[in-house]
């Protein structure tokens, strides 16, 4: 797997996280997805992505879509 | 019968480098990195913390001024402890520097306090996993790996350095076995019942704990323990003898961190166990003439001036160190991460003007560091007589060494001290096991002048 690749998954983990986040009430989940994001963002960070400083920041979640779009729109112009 | 669960696959496992991505990152990927992080940082400072939001209108600066890292440098104010201890005393425990509200304060650490006032550290849950991150980089340079285990010979107190090294071993997944409440009878003792491969400790406190088991009839050669490591005080990779002691009393390869308790643990040992690495990953930092405020360059001798970008909590931006460094960018071992040969060269408030030559304490620790008749017990006595600070240095000779030969030891010494810092200094051998020993930081400077004509000691 390449290193583009490897940001790629991660970004689409730190998303879908996100939504289980924000589908459920129970503490006990909410807590152990917002780890586990953390962990993701950490990862993003150590292969030289760079968000936010932090993953519960707004911003910070970029949805695999959107990167998608963002990168597209670079090479365009 | 299944596969055994590992932690990780044999090709990562025989990996170089904990992350060879970051570690070997070319020096203008890696600055390009920093910029947006340092944007990226003066942003979230601005807009949670009140601290730094004071101190960027001050100056008029808003974050989409940074636009370089020469920006950052010279339009980011310099921050320095005191600012952070007065605000702290102001509105305990953490005053207005706290970016994060306190429920997400999940740990709490102080600084060693040797100054008599801790600095108090909230770090968040994210926090907490990544300011260890340096140890494990240094861990895995100098060898230890996911099988190994740690004995942290510490009580389990709040100072922060030896909390960071815990996140490091946790992070490797290695098995940490705790030292509190143990002394050092007891550490002994746990290490030769739990089989330890891995002793955490101060570097002076590895040869206390060498002493004790010589009394006690054991051969720490003969221990399980494979690899010593260090951080709080000058260390085997900045003092020669410190390492060939440590190395010979536990049969071990001894290994340094510095580490900055306030920030985090930030520069993690090289492999050729000359020096340190600068965590590019999680710090940024820069060398500055301490009288002018200037950038120094590659290989000139300046303050360590840094700044985390995973200390989240409570961000420390643009933070006098007070260490002195000489940071070059050229390693053998393939990091392309500052180097600091020789960790800290001295510290800028620890210099005392003694006969009109100012004479700082970390270069007469290493120029006693390099003499092999002299143990790693000194310490170094201010006073003030007529208005002059006078040192004298106070050391241990080797147990070897037979007392006739202490006074000659001593006027060596001096000499060498003479003719490296052209200063002349009073020496005086003290009966080895005469100097008090610490579990924790080693207190080097005994301080006798009158409080107002100190500086804000810290070591």
């Amino acid at each position: 797997m390449t290193r583009d690749q490897m940001i790629a998954k991660l970004r689409q983990a730190r998303a879908l996280a996100h939504d289980v986040y924000r589908a459920t009430d129970l503490p006990q989940i909410q807590l152990i997805v917002r780890h586990a994001d953390q962990n993701l963002h950490w990862a993003l960070w150590n292969l030289g992505q760079m968000d936010e400083i932090r993953p519960d920041l707004p911003g910070s979640i970029i949805k695999p879509k959107r990167a998608a779009a963002k990168r597209a729109g670079k090479k365009r112009k | 019968m299944p596969a055994p669960v590992s932690l990780l696959t044999p090709k990562a496992r025989k990996a170089k480098f904990w992350n060879k991505l970051t570690e070997t990152m070319p020096r203008k990927e890696l600055d390009a990195l920093h910029l947006v992080k340092l944007q990226k940082l003066s942003a979230y400072v601005y807009d949670y913390s009140p601290f730094y939001r004071r101190r960027f209108d001050e100056r008029k600066l808003k974050p989409r001024h940074i636009r370089s890292i020469a920006d950052f440098k010279r339009l980011v104010p310099l921050t320095d402890k005191q600012d952070f201890i007065h605000l702290q005393q102001k509105n305990p425990p953490y005053g207005d520097t706290i970016t994060l509200p306190f429920e997400m304060v999940q740990h709490h650490v102080e600084t060693s306090g040797s100054t008599g006032i801790p600095l108090a550290v909230p770090y968040s849950a994210y926090d907490t996993e990544r300011v260890g991150e340096s140890w494990t980089y240094g861990f895995w340079a100098h060898g230890i790996r996911p099988e190994d285990s740690f004995y942290f010979a510490f009580n389990w107190g709040n100072f922060a350095g030896f909390w960071s090294a815990y996140f490091g071993a946790r992070r490797m997944g290695c098995r940490v076995i705790s030292g509190g409440g143990a002394d050092s009878h007891g550490h002994i003792k746990n290490i030769l019942r739990l089989k330890p491969t891995v002793l955490i400790s101060t570097p002076t406190f590895a040869l206390r704990l060498a002493e004790v088991a010589k009394q006690m009839g054991v051969d720490l050669r003969d221990t399980t323990i494979k690899y010593t490591y260090h951080a709080g005080e000058p260390g085997p990779f900045a003092l020669p003898a410190m390492k060939r002691q440590i190395d010979e009393a536990w049969g071990a390869d001894s290994g340094e961190l510095l580490g900055i308790a306030e920030i985090e643990a930030l520069a993690p040992g090289c492999p050729h166990r000359d020096g340190v690495h600068l965590n590019e990953m999680n710090v940024f930092g820069w060398s500055m003439d301490p009288e002018t405020g200037e950038e120094v360059g590659e290989g000139e001798i300046g303050e360590n001036v840094v700044t985390s970008y995973t200390y989240s909590a409570q961000p420390l931006l643009n933070y006098r160190s007070h260490d002195l460094v000489r940071r070059t960018y050229r390693c053998t071992c393939g990091r392309t991460w500052a180097k600091f040969p020789g960790v800290v060269l001295g510290r800028t408030d620890f210099m005392v003007t003694v006969r009109g030559t100012n004479v700082y304490q970390t270069a007469v620790e290493n120029l006693l560091g390099e003499m092999q008749e002299v143990s790693p017990f000194y310490q170094l006595v201010l006073e003030q007589i007529d208005s002059n600070d006078r040192m004298v240095v106070e050391f241990e000779p080797e147990p070897a060494l037979s007392e006739a030969e202490w006074a000659m030891l001593a006027k060596r010494i001096a000499d060498r001290i003479h003719a490296a810092l052209h200063v002349r200094l009073d020496v005086v051998a003290v009966k080895p096991g005469g100097l008090p020993r610490y579990d924790l930081k080693t207190k080097r400077i005994i301080d006798k002048r009158p409080k107002e004509f100190r500086r804000a000691l810290d070591r």
